[in-house]
């Protein structure tokens, strides 16, 4: 068999796999686009085959890779299994990833990205199909993989504000303004202009300095952290320090073989500092259970040397999230009024899903429209705050998780609802 | 540990090469585009844009020879791209040469343009002789680099 008679059968192997998907019920408005997809692209590989010499070992080897490429797309539609994730979270995650992600082609025809959501063991991670894209797609994939264990967690689901970043860094439309405007911000001055600012404000041992592509690397996931704050609140940085400071048992440390992160220090300060200037760092309600929440989130033991962004850079950065989030309209975080924050938290006191809808005495309802970033708030001032409340019978941290995860779904409902004029 | 190299899987300098070799041959050969070149040269302007706009164009996780838990080497989320960085230094070389001079923006707006009027010559402005030269000089030195 010759490489060019292996890669034809490949083709027809990728075909009979392809075949052989779908024979089961998924998500809405999943199937069928993303089929459609890995179907065109085979029949623009293969097209390109018939045209390849044998004697072109490159092309033939570029075609092997598109082909397991595709392969591998085509294995990962049957792993998203509805009952692995948190759906609600995922189809406004899906909504949030289509308006940030589209972008145009050379007749300048939107082309939206096809999303698809699987479950893994390590989860929160969101992959954008390939910097340098393929030879055959029309659509590029992003595959939404959340973590398996927290299935149930809807408060840890706002960590997604941080993979979006970085996915966003990576379009042509949201990713020149953070870019320019994020990005140029952090590298305009202080430990992270140059590679050796860094090294001398990390004070990095003898022979371990601290590459170039690693301050790249730290620019960027600052941004990230920014942006996740930007996009979903408050509830972000909780998050943000549940998950991550148990992985940082010293929080300056870092790691100088593959310095890929910066210490969590770092990215505690400076969220810490956005969340002031964004105006956060104050109360809604006045009460003691958002307070005793915010002071969770604004609890600073660090160093000061730690915080490497002065306010002129962050408050340019947070100017640019806001450019590129503003399609995402209500999607984004702000804050709610008072009486709704309370209503909200009292449900939850109450064991009551946190969602904007009563009954009226005179048996009438009453629906409000909240988002996803709002619904978290809730869920988090709750949870942290819920010593300051007269609660006979606190829920633990999981039950609080799935009556949020409850709420979402039930949320958007009453979104839905509202925005049809049915009531 | 697998019985593939990692060096042999999605290699992005082998999808460059071939979307560059598409590019350039489409514009020596316009009147021979069938409908199938859309979506390639849809996809080099893709590339193009990536180079153009994103931040750090060819940052790649470090290099592991195989993977180090049982979770990544069994996950089926797509392997990230290898050898992005090499794209990136073929592009900035070719730029360079076709395009001395000008900067980033300028030189793959230039290129975009051309690529537009090739796909698309209904829609699009009928790019000139030079401007033919300078992107077709452009895909073929990313052609001449990335096949080494």
């Amino acid at each position: 068999v010759t490489p060019l008679e292996f890669l034809r059968e490949e083709v027809d192997n990728v075909r009979r796999a392809l075949n052989e998907t779908l024979r089961h019920d998924y998500g809405p408005g999943q199937g069928r686009e993303y089929y459609i997809e890995c179907d065109d692209r085979l029949a623009e590989i293969k097209k390109t085959v018939a045209l390849t010499l044998a004697s072109d070992r490159s092309t033939i080897q570029t075609l092997f890779n598109e082909l397991r490429q595709l392969a591998s797309w085509i294995l990962l539609i049957e792993r998203s299994h509805l009952g692995e994730f948190s759906w609600p979270f995922a189809d406004q995650l899906k909504d949030m990833a289509v308006a940030l992600l589209s972008e145009t082609n050379l007749r300048g025809d939107v082309v939206k990205p096809l999303i698809h959501v699987v479950a893994e063991a390590e989860g929160y991670q969101i992959q954008y199909e390939t910097q340098t894209a393929t030879v055959s797609s029309r659509h590029p994939f992003v595959v939404i993989a959340f973590q398996r264990s927290l299935k149930n967690h809807a408060l840890f689901h706002c960590l997604f504000g941080h993979e979006l970043g970085h996915t966003a860094l990576q379009t042509s439309a949201a990713g020149s303004v953070l870019n320019s405007e994020v990005i140029a911000a952090f590298a305009s001055t202080g430990p992270l202009s140059t590679t050796a600012e860094l090294n001398k404000w990390a004070k990095a041992p003898s022979g371990t300095d601290i590459a170039d592509e690693y301050r790249e690397s730290w620019l960027e996931e600052l941004s990230c952290d920014l942006f996740g704050l930007v996009l979903f609140g408050p509830a972000f940085l909780a998050a943000h320090r549940t998950y991550l400071s148990p992985l940082d048992p010293d929080p300056y440390y870092i790691y100088f073989s593959d310095p890929t992160h910066p210490s969590y220090a770092v990215r505690h300060k400076m969220l810490r500092r956005a969340m002031e200037l964004l105006g956060w760092h104050t109360t809604i309600t006045n009460d003691a259970f958002e307070q005793e929440f915010l002071n969770y989130l604004l609890h600073d033991p660090f160093r000061s040397e730690f915080l490497v962004l002065d306010d002129a850079q962050l408050t340019r950065a947070i100017a640019g999230i806001h450019q590129v989030i503003r399609p995402l309209g209500a999607l984004a975080y702000s804050p709610i009024p008072a009486e709704e924050l309370r209503e909200l938290v009292f449900m939850l006191a109450r064991q009551i899903p946190p969602v904007r809808a009563q009954i009226n005495p005179d048996g009438g309802v009453s629906l409000g429209e909240i988002n996803v970033a709002q619904t978290l708030y809730a869920g988090w001032a709750y949870w942290i705050g819920r010593d300051k409340l007269s609660d006979p019978a606190p829920l633990n941290f999981f039950q609080t998780n799935r009556l949020c995860d409850l709420a979402l779904l039930q949320q958007r409902a009453v979104n839905d609802t509202r925005r049809a004029g049915v009531i | 540990m697998p019985i593939m190299s990692a060096q042999q899987k999605n290699d992005a300098r082998g999808t460059a090469r071939l979307l560059a070799l598409a590019a350039s041959d489409s514009i020596q050969h316009p009147q021979a585009i069938p409908a199938t070149r859309e979506v390639v040269l849809n996809n080099m302007y893709r590339l193009l844009e990536a180079y153009r706009v994103t931040a750090f164009f060819g940052l790649e996780p470090s290099p592991r020879p195989y993977s180090a838990r049982a979770a990544d080497a069994i996950s089926l989320l797509p392997r990230a791209e290898r050898n992005v960085k090499d794209v990136k230094v073929a592009m900035e070389a070719a730029q360079a040469i076709a395009f001395p001079g000008q900067s980033k923006d300028e030189a793959m707006m230039a290129v975009a343009r051309v690529l537009r009027g090739i796909t698309y010559p209904a829609n699009a402005t009928k790019p000139s002789d030079e401007e033919l030269a300078n992107a077709r000089r452009f895909f073929d030195e990313i052609v001449a680099r990335l096949s080494s």
